[in-house]
């Protein structure tokens, strides 16, 4: 049985300009010690759809479907229940550590708050695990540093004390809401080193939100491809970078710089009002007469590796 | 960090050598001013008579008032650096002694009143910020803006009617206890109340609307911690911004409650003093008020780094 | 665009357009005081003094019999001709002042501004008392002890303005295209640095009007038989106990008027980008 299983999702707000849907119509997956990447470009609802998983959306976000934890559905539980389940069982890692880190805590108190929360400890022993976090993540002089305020750190250090603190009390899921954004490429390689023996260690699952291919092919099993709010396709690690179903995907992979840095001609189109058949049409290659009116369902490529294309029909 | 204290220290100079020249410059714009203004009290008592020529050149003589307005201005801050601050024209009395026997009559009605509009302010604010847009917010608000609007010496009659006059509860005027003080504090504190209030429900607003307490909600910390811990420090950092910007207004405001309610203070002497032309006692009192309006941004800008570690550090 | 969806934002705010028609309203009752008075607000009928509200004389009678219901509406006419006088006057100076020391910067501009940042950290009414101290009360002097102060505000909201916007493409094409600094000024920066200001005035006129007010509390502004509010208060404050009325109905006055800029320089913040305003 999968550790959390996400069923037909929607998460949308109202702007001045119209009904925002963020996240539209979005199932999938993350098994036990199972690592997904959902990759997508800037602005097509990947970090709205990290946030709806423990509910950390504003109040005027509408969140629908159903997201099973454990067998118990996250958006039925009550607050506190949710509470006692965000930090403990599923931690989030922010994106952007400067501004979700607390600027007049120390980072030591904001790392010890989950161990005095979810286990108990008293504050002197939460601090001691604090810094016990803080040397796992490799910062050096970590009582020293447990001491400091986040403008203190650089960035590099940020992400990783956010990373310390997202991994406190040993969570069953971890959701990490692009975890490189920001850092230099140097600094970026060590954070994803880390990541990945700090996974071995924990046997935690993992849902990696990212813009960064590289970055997924590095540390998930299987990716899904999210585009204007919904999902593209859905593949193992390997199947989908040798070879990508959905024309989107290819294109995605065409432009990194390793395979040719192949801009995607036109943008994307809007999430208040997506076009009426197949979302990425106005930019395909391979967009036929229906593509433009049908909106085409998740239809499976092979064992494993689904896409939202006519094409498989 | 000692740098900071030092650049502080010399705009905290700065601001009393500018104030201080303008003050005696704008006093001494008129020229020949000031020795009819000692004539009519040196020879007649008073300042409603007018003096014979005779009489203002002795004191023009006597006095040497005939030198420039700068070599004038050297001697007298000369003298105030030595604590002389000269003698009143009216009284005859130093005006550093006129001053301090009045000191502590202001420092308690502006103390009592910052006081009051924090012990009002802070926490209104934060139950408006709390329930946004319910009707408790929409009396708090439309209460402030109330606050903000009334000009403070029709609220010192409004309350000196209704709780003197009428309700016979509180003294009208003068000083002495705590129940003479209840009145012009009130008066006093009201638009800073409004004003702080203001200011701590849009700070706490915009607090709560941070990536940090959403990071802090992650972590499974329940809403009332959230705000203690992690918002309430956050959203006081402007509000202890504006005590100091307060302070001033409230400074200001006491020239014209102590008028209303006879207080003994610094800022009815300044009036006094002004309706007199009375200009020794008019530059003392502005002097004074300078210095305890630096003196308490000062004391802010040294609690500062203690609210925000981002400030003050290396 | 942008102008029709700031102009929405403010109308929808129900507490700027009552602001807005309480103004209307004030500027005709000022406009219109020759024939809305019933009484003459000189006239002195001294066997109708203190007299009580009545139909006769709504806002009843001051302590020499004259109307307070007529020396309230010209009251208005003083209080908003001096403070119109006083913004426009103060926020041309010191729009002028500021765009000139945001647009060359140099030492010149170093020393205006650390001038100002001293002048403004002082409150601002005894500086104002002080002047008044110097040059003697009056209507006149009111208003220029008032101006000398009021102007570093619109100063240093001009000055911030420009410092952005000339460095914006289109002054510097302009400026390739062989634009002089003056035109440039005239027709590039200033329009670009009037909201801020405009919201900045409509509060202003709000704080002008409570500090001339005081000014005639304490004797120092207007002076009798001048119809003035603030005077009016400091007039009928001996009748307090017995005739409060002729404190009442001033400073109600007084109240409405500032609370009516106050809603309409919230409104039009919240309107126009908040972000652009410096000053709080």
């Amino acid at each position: 049985m999968s550790l959390l299983s996400v069923e037909h999702l929607e998460s949308q707000f109202v702007t001045e300009d119209g009904i925002v849907k963020a996240v539209d119509d979005v199932s999938f997956e993350i098994a036990n010690n199972e690592t997904l990447g959902l990759v997508g470009e800037s602005g097509c609802g990947k970090t709205v759809l990290a946030l709806s998983i423990l509910r950390l959306l504003s109040e005027n976000t509408k969140t629908r479907g159903i997201i099973r934890y454990r067998g118990r559905d996250l958006l039925q539980l009550s607050e506190d229940d949710l509470m006692a389940i965000r930090g403990r069982e599923i931690a989030q890692i922010f994106q952007n550590p400067l501004s979700s880190l607390n600027p007049v805590l120390t980072v030591g108190f904001q790392i010890s708050e989950p161990f005095m929360l979810h286990q108990g400890l008293k504050r002197k022993a939460a601090r001691i695990k604090a810094v016990e976090m803080l040397e796992r993540v490799r910062i050096p002089l970590p009582e020293e540093r447990a001491r400091e305020y986040p403008h203190e750190f650089s960035g590099g250090m940020r992400q990783r004390a956010m990373i310390a603190m997202g991994l406190a009390c040993k969570p069953s899921l971890i959701i990490a809401d692009e975890p490189t954004r920001g850092l230099d490429v140097t600094i970026q390689a060590q954070v994803v080193e880390l990541m990945k023996e700090l996974i071995k260690e924990s046997c935690a699952s993992m849902l990696i939100i990212t813009h960064d291919l590289s970055l997924a092919a590095e540390l998930c099993d299987k990716i899904a491809v999210m585009y204007s709010g919904e999902i593209l396709e859905y593949a193992g690690i390997q199947d989908f970078f040798r070879k990508p179903a959905h024309p989107y995907s290819k294109c995605f992979l065409e432009s990194l710089p390793a395979r040719g840095m192949k801009p995607i001609r036109g943008i994307s189109p809007s999430l208040i009002d997506p076009p009426p058949g197949c979302r990425f049409c106005p930019r395909c290659d391979h967009a036929r007469e229906e593509c433009k009116h049908v909106h085409p369902d998740l239809m499976k490529v092979k064992e494993g590796q689904y896409a939202r294309c006519h094409i498989y029909a | 960090m000692f740098f900071n204290f030092v650049k502080r220290l010399g705009i905290f100079c700065l601001v009393l050598i500018i104030s201080t020249t303008l003050v005696f410059f704008m006093l001494h714009s008129l020229p020949g001013e000031k020795a009819v203004v000692m004539a009519k009290y040196i020879f007649l008592g008073s300042v409603e008579l007018n003096p014979s020529n005779e009489e203002i050149q002795l004191v023009k003589d006597k006095f040497d008032l005939d030198r420039s307005l700068i070599s004038q201005y050297i001697s007298w801050a000369g003298a105030a650096l030595h604590g002389d601050l000269g003698r009143s024209y009216k009284s005859n009395d130093p005006v550093s002694q006129e001053i301090l026997i009045r000191l502590p009559a202001t420092i308690t009605l502006a103390f009592v009143s910052v006081l009051m509009s924090l012990f009002i302010g802070i926490p209104l604010g934060i139950l408006a910020a709390v329930k946004q847009n319910s009707i408790t917010d929409y009396i708090c608000s439309s209460t402030a803006v109330l606050g903000i609007s009334m000009p403070n010496f029709w609220l010192a009659l409004l309350l000196m009617l209704v709780f003197s006059l009428k309700l016979n509860l509180t003294p009208t005027i003068g000083y002495g206890g705590l129940s003479h003080l209840i009145l012009p504090a009130v008066t006093l504190g009201t638009a800073s109340s409004a004003v702080i209030m203001r200011l701590t429900r849009s700070s706490m607003l915009e607090v709560m609307r941070q990536d940090y307490i959403r990071a802090a909600r992650g972590k499974g910390l329940s809403r009332k911690s959230i705000f203690i811990t992690h918002a309430l420090r956050n959203a006081l950092i402007p509000v202890i911004t504006i005590i100091g910007l307060e302070f001033g207004h409230l400074l200001g405001g006491t020239v014209i409650i102590e008028t209303i309610f006879a207080w003994p203070g610094i800022g009815r002497l300044l009036i006094d003093s002004i309706s007199a032309r009375d200009i020794p006692v008019i530059q003392g009192c502005v002097l004074f008020i300078t210095l305890m309006y630096m003196l308490l941004n000062f004391a802010i800008d040294a609690v500062y780094p203690l609210i925000d570690p981002r400030i003050g550090g290396n | 665009m942008q102008k029709t969806r700031s102009l929405n934002e403010f109308l929808k705010n129900k507490a700027s357009v009552m602001g807005l028609i309480i103004i209307l309203l004030l500027v005709m009752t000022a406009a219109l005081a020759d024939y809305i008075s019933p009484y003459d607000t000189d006239k002195v009928v001294l066997k109708e003094k203190l007299k009580p509200p009545s139909w006769q004389h709504p806002m009843g009678t001051d302590q020499l019999g004259r109307d307070v219901l007529s020396r309230i509406i010209y009251g208005t006419r003083t209080t908003f001709e001096l403070s119109m006088l006083v913004v426009l006057f103060t926020s041309a100076f010191g729009v002028f002042i500021g765009i000139i020391a945001g647009y060359y910067r140099g030492i010149v501009d170093e020393i205006l501004m650390r001038l100002i940042d001293v002048l403004l950290a002082f409150p601002s009414i005894i500086l104002a008392l002080v002047i008044i101290g110097a040059i003697g009360p009056g209507v006149f002097n009111t208003v220029l002890a008032i101006s000398l102060v009021g102007w570093l505000f619109y100063a240093r909201v001009a000055r911030a303005s420009t410092l952005s916007i000339r460095e914006k493409e289109y002054v510097e094409g302009a400026r390739a295209m062989g634009c002089s600094d003056a035109y440039i000024c005239f027709f590039y920066v200033l329009p670009n640095c009037l909201p801020p200001i405009i919201v900045l005035m409509t509060l202003n006129l709000g704080s002008v009007i409570l500090s001339i007010a005081s000014l005639g509390y304490l004797g120092l502004g207007a002076q009798p038989p001048i119809p003035e509010w603030g005077t009016m208060l400091n007039d009928g404050k001996e009748y307090l106990r017995d005739c409060p009325w002729l404190s009442v109905f001033p400073g109600l006055m007084i109240m409405i008027s500032v609370l009516a800029f106050n809603f309409i320089g919230d409104g039009l913040r919240d309107a126009i980008d908040p972000r652009q305003l410096v000053i709080k």
